[in-house]
């Protein structure tokens, strides 16, 4: 008799411990489950927010560059040559920013801000105004910079 | 004189340029040729009036940081055979990037009349 109730006293403690054990590993995978969730929620609003402030810098880019472009079409020496260093600091912070882009991206942006450089610095040293072809020669460079590598840097970081 | 630094870059420079390894681009310049990294870039330029040439090293903000130049005018002082080596390598230099250049516009006048 006495035995006959340990063991049924036995098999009710290994029910309850297994009934707690699988109460403890639904809350496990639960919490596991909540925590992934978590996880893969705030990536997925990191990657909205750089694709978002991506988005910025490049319209922010791409409108300095068309002003840029105005400032050279006017002849406006002195206020293009102020444009050329927000012009390259932007690229810097777009390649600083994304560290993700391929190395041949971040090669072309490089290659980008030593163009610019190049032509702040030719522009400084022309004391006479802009030329024509000095003139022609910018807008051309700087709307490609605009219709290729900005277009790409879009198409790869939006 | 720049650093011993700018001297084996000149090297490895030379070397990767023989080899055809670095995609040089021409700069509107004309007589400058430039190669680009990540965060760097490297030009080599010829001024065919004094007949000098000079390496630059450009940080990632576009400005020139270091460079070696030759020239037969410069450095009076200087060991002949070192002047002569510094020419050598620019002078090589100069004529890989170049030709890497004229090959590749030559390649792709190539690629669109076989296209066309």
């Amino acid at each position: 008799m006495l035995d006959s109730a340990g063991s049924i006293a036995s098999i009710a403690g290994a029910l309850v411990s297994s009934i707690a054990l699988a109460i403890a590993i639904y809350h496990i995978i639960k919490l596991r489950g909540e925590a992934h969730a978590a996880r893969a929620a705030a990536e997925e609003a990191q990657r909205l927010i750089r694709r978002e402030t991506t988005g910025t810098d490049l319209t922010r880019l791409s409108e300095r560059i068309q002003s840029l472009i105005r400032l050279l079409r006017d002849g406006n020496r002195e206020l293009a040559l102020e444009r050329f260093p927000d012009i390259r600091n932007l690229f810097i912070d777009i390649r600083r920013h994304h560290p993700n882009l391929t190395s041949d991206h971040r090669s072309r942006i490089q290659d980008t801000i030593t163009s610019i450089m190049d032509m702040q610095n030719e522009l400084d040293a022309s004391s006479d105004g802009i030329q024509i072809e000095v003139r022609t020669r910018f807008i051309t460079d700087l709307t490609d910079f605009q219709t290729n590598l900005l277009v790409e840097l879009e198409d790869r970081l939006g | 004189m720049a650093g011993q630094g700018m001297n084996e870059i000149a090297d490895e420079l030379l070397r990767r340029s023989r080899d055809g390894r670095l995609a040089w681009k021409q700069t509107r310049k004309g007589n400058e040729y430039r190669v680009s990294f990540p965060d760097v870039s490297l030009a080599i330029s010829h001024e065919p009036t004094l007949n000098t040439y000079q390496l630059d090293l450009i940080n990632e903000a576009g400005s020139v940081i270091e460079s070696i130049e030759w020239s037969p005018f410069y450095s009076p002082n200087e060991k002949q055979e070192d002047k002569d080596f510094r020419r050598d390598i620019l002078q090589d230099i100069y004529g890989f990037a170049e030709m890497y250049v004229q090959e590749e516009v030559a390649q792709r006048a190539l690629q669109y009349l076989k296209q066309s």
